[in-house]
């Protein structure tokens, strides 16, 4: 019989002689993946969302088999899954500390993170082996126009930003923790109801008093949270990441070390046990969130809470970032590009003579209005929230939060 | 000589003189087709059930029934029972193929428990053991032999003959197959996949496996014709249907339908309420003696308490019964028992 297994699946142990059996997996690739009519290098092409050939038109759609997400065993906690089935290069940057895995053969001369030129050669990576892969869309030419565009974007940015120079942009492969647990959260407190009554006092004039009644209550939660993502990586702040995903993450697919061979992938440092603090963490403050809002009464005291994880898997996947940096008044800014939905994050140098401008502008009607007293301390006052909120936009814009 | 019973549609080859009811159902009388052919035997399980550990099989079965009904009764059963072979089909098969499976592998996890108090949030680890399903696929080259294909439809363990030997006539009817020729395939078929199942589970050492998709090259069965030896009885259920009891003489299995008579609960459910409102009117009468003598108070409050049991005790027989029934009624056809 002629049979071959399917890519993505290797073989497994079997104790019954007669049957063959095979898990997914990757063989280890020791070269890069070339081509199979022409033998020329392939690799991913994003544009065509398939694998494809640098020389001849052979292309080959994505996807392997996998087992899934993972479980929290001991195993798993400890090792995982070794190998990323294909060879990549060390690279070690003494300027930031960065740790970036480059394809066989690619020469970094500067660090992708800070643009140091400071790169160490390590030894040759064999790590735990990504679940997922969320191949790049976006070319780098696409990626680039929407850096341009979005640095032309703001009123409260230089108006020359926009003929600042993207450099450097190149597509990383970020590491990242995905995790996904159910959560029975049982709660109890002590809720209070305001009671409003109308009484009269000695004089027959009418109050209203308010009293509260404190009632002994207790409820249950059952959620199911999914694509909770942590960073793997502490080279790039987490708060960016945080605004770039979780996007199109059905659009995931099994790792093959083809998907990642024409790009840099940054390995994970933050282990999956500490990740996964992290992660249940945040789990468990939503479920805190759910536990409350199914609260009614005026106040609430002694909350007291009980969550009980179940089903909790874990996957690593790998999901595509543009890296790039810009120069403006011989400053070097980062900026990154999510490589599939286009969204562009960073921090942005801002005219804050503009801006300056643009706040005293807010106090004017204020000060105008002091001449008609209770609608010029209106007024002031909506100025001064409002000099606050441009001020405040424009320091999280230079920050990179906004 | 063939006969067929117009009360239950089975067929029968009798070696001898046919009688007058059928071993089934007691219907009668039997149809004769002498035209019709015999099929020839070529093995046939070596019965080990004999008359009085039948007794003792039936009686087995038959005291799992809540509220016993009077027909059931062992001794009737055993004394109505005849000896007959029961057809079944051996098959002897070469398995090349490939398949796809989830394969269940139970993982020990670590879990946790987290505690709001305070304000602060404690951590508890907890560890159990997970079923986890994940994609396994392969292929099979093997060749199973002697794999049961059912010639009437029946229960697995019905079918079930460890010892086999050469069939000698001995007077017994059995059954003809209803399944024969190309309907043998799909039940094959089954055979072959739950084999290939059992296997694969030895194979990748794991809890279950299931959504197993066999794709196999078409390979010739060979077949032998297998007699079960089985002892046939039947009772008469409270709506006066007779119910057939087919008991397998090689392993002792039973396959039939009981019922808990519903007659007998509902008796039971009133004498239990009798004897709770009996209760009831002694810890009135102790209340009233009480509003003299305080101290019988709490003797009323006692007998109330104890009136539950009986109540309870009624409603659980009536429960018991209708659970019993239902799930019997669910799991017999009578073509298809147990």
């Amino acid at each position: 019989m002629s049979w071959t297994p399917p890519a993505g699946f290797v073989p497994a142990p079997s104790k019954v002689p007669g049957i063959e059996v095979y898990a997914p997996g990757q063989a280890a690739a020791e070269t890069r993946p070339t081509c199979p009519r022409c033998g020329a290098p392939a690799g991913f092409d994003p544009a065509r969302g398939r694998f494809g050939c640098s020389r001849c038109d052979w292309t080959e759609a994505a996807g392997a088999a996998s087992d899934g997400p993972g479980t929290f065993t001991r195993e798993a906690l400890r090792e995982g899954q070794r190998g990323w089935g294909a060879t990549r290069k060390l690279v070690h940057c003494d300027g930031c500390g960065a740790e970036v895995l480059l394809p066989e053969g690619t020469i970094a001369t500067v660090c992708t993170f800070c643009a140091s030129a400071q790169l160490r050669a390590g030894a040759a990576e064999e790590g735990l082996r990504p679940h997922g892969v969320l191949p790049f869309v976006l070319t780098p030419a696409e990626a680039k126009q929407k850096a341009r565009v979005w640095l032309g974007r703001g009123w409260q940015n230089p108006k020359d930003l926009d003929r600042a120079t993207v450099e450097r942009l190149q597509g990383v492969y970020l590491p990242f923790w995905r995790f996904s647990a159910s959560v029975e959260a049982r709660w109890r407190a002590r809720v209070g109801y305001v009671h409003r009554e109308t009484v009269r006092d000695h004089r027959g004039h009418q109050h209203v008093r308010e009293t509260v009644r404190w009632r002994n209550e207790d409820g249950e939660v059952r959620e199911r949270y999914a694509d909770v993502l942590v960073s793997g990586t502490e080279d790039v702040p987490e708060a960016l990441l945080a605004r770039l995903f979780p996007a199109q993450m059905e659009a995931i697919v099994p790792y093959q070390p083809e998907l990642i061979a024409d790009f840099v992938a940054r390995a994970f440092v933050r282990p999956l046990a500490e990740a996964w603090e992290d992660g249940r963490g945040r789990m468990r403050e939503q479920a805190e969130e759910a536990c409350r809002r199914t609260i009614h009464g005026d106040h609430v005291e002694a909350f007291a809470m009980r969550a009980a994880f179940a089903d909790e898997r874990w996957e690593y996947v790998l999901l595509p970032v543009y890296i790039a940096s810009y120069g403006y008044q011989d400053k070097p800014w980062l900026l990154l590009v999510n490589g599939r939905t286009g969204e562009v994050v960073g921090p942005k140098p801002v005219a804050w003579a503009r801006v300056l401008l643009a706040m005293a502008l807010c106090l004017v009607p204020g000060v105008l209005g002091l001449i008609v007293p209770p609608v010029g301390l209106v007024l002031l006052g909506l100025g001064l929230l409002a000099m606050i909120w441009i001020g405040w936009g424009a320091w999280q814009s230079e920050r990179g939060a906004a | 000589m063939i006969a067929g019973c117009p009360g239950c549609g089975r067929r029968h080859a009798w070696p001898g003189a046919v009688p007058e009811r059928c071993p089934a159902c007691g219907g009668g009388p039997l149809h004769e087709d002498p035209e019709a052919p015999i099929p020839e035997a070529e093995l046939a399980g070596v019965a080990e059930v004999d008359a009085r550990r039948l007794q003792a099989l039936l009686e087995t079965w038959a005291a799992e029934t809540p509220c016993r009904p009077a027909a059931l009764d062992a001794a009737a059963l055993a004394r109505d029972a005849t000896r007959a072979w029961w057809p079944v089909w051996l098959a002897d098969v070469d398995v090349r193929g490939a398949w796809t499976a989830q394969a269940g592998l139970v993982e020990d996890v670590e879990s946790t428990i987290e505690e709001l108090q305070g304000g602060r949030w404690v951590t508890r680890r907890v560890r159990r053991p997970e079923l986890r399903h994940v994609p396994r696929l392969g292929t099979v080259d093997r060749r199973y032999d002697n794999l049961v294909v059912p010639a009437l439809p029946a229960p697995p363990s019905l079918l079930s003959t460890p010892r086999i030997g050469v069939y000698e006539a001995d007077g017994a009817p059995w059954l003809l197959p209803e399944i024969d020729g190309e309907a043998r395939a799909a039940p094959l078929e089954q055979a072959i996949v739950a084999a290939v199942r059992e296997d694969l589970v030895r194979a990748m050492e794991c809890r279950d496996v299931r959504d197993l998709d066999l794709k196999r090259e078409p390979t010739p069965a060979f077949w032998t014709f297998l007699l079960v030896p089985v002892w046939v009885t039947r009772w008469t259920d409270e709506d006066g249907k007779v119910q057939a009891v087919v008991v397998n003489a090689v392993t002792g299995s039973i396959a039939g339908r009981r019922q808990g008579s519903r007659r007998q609960a509902r008796a039971r459910l009133w004498q239990g309420l009798g004897f709770a409102l009996l209760t009831v009117f002694g810890a009135v009468a102790l209340g009233a003696v009480g509003l003299l003598v305080p101290i019988v108070l709490p003797l009323a409050v006692l007998a109330l308490l104890v009136a539950i049991v009986p109540a309870g005790w009624g409603v659980g027989q009536l429960q018991a019964v209708t659970t019993f029934n239902r799930a019997e009624a669910a799991r017999w056809t009578p073509s298809a028992p147990d």
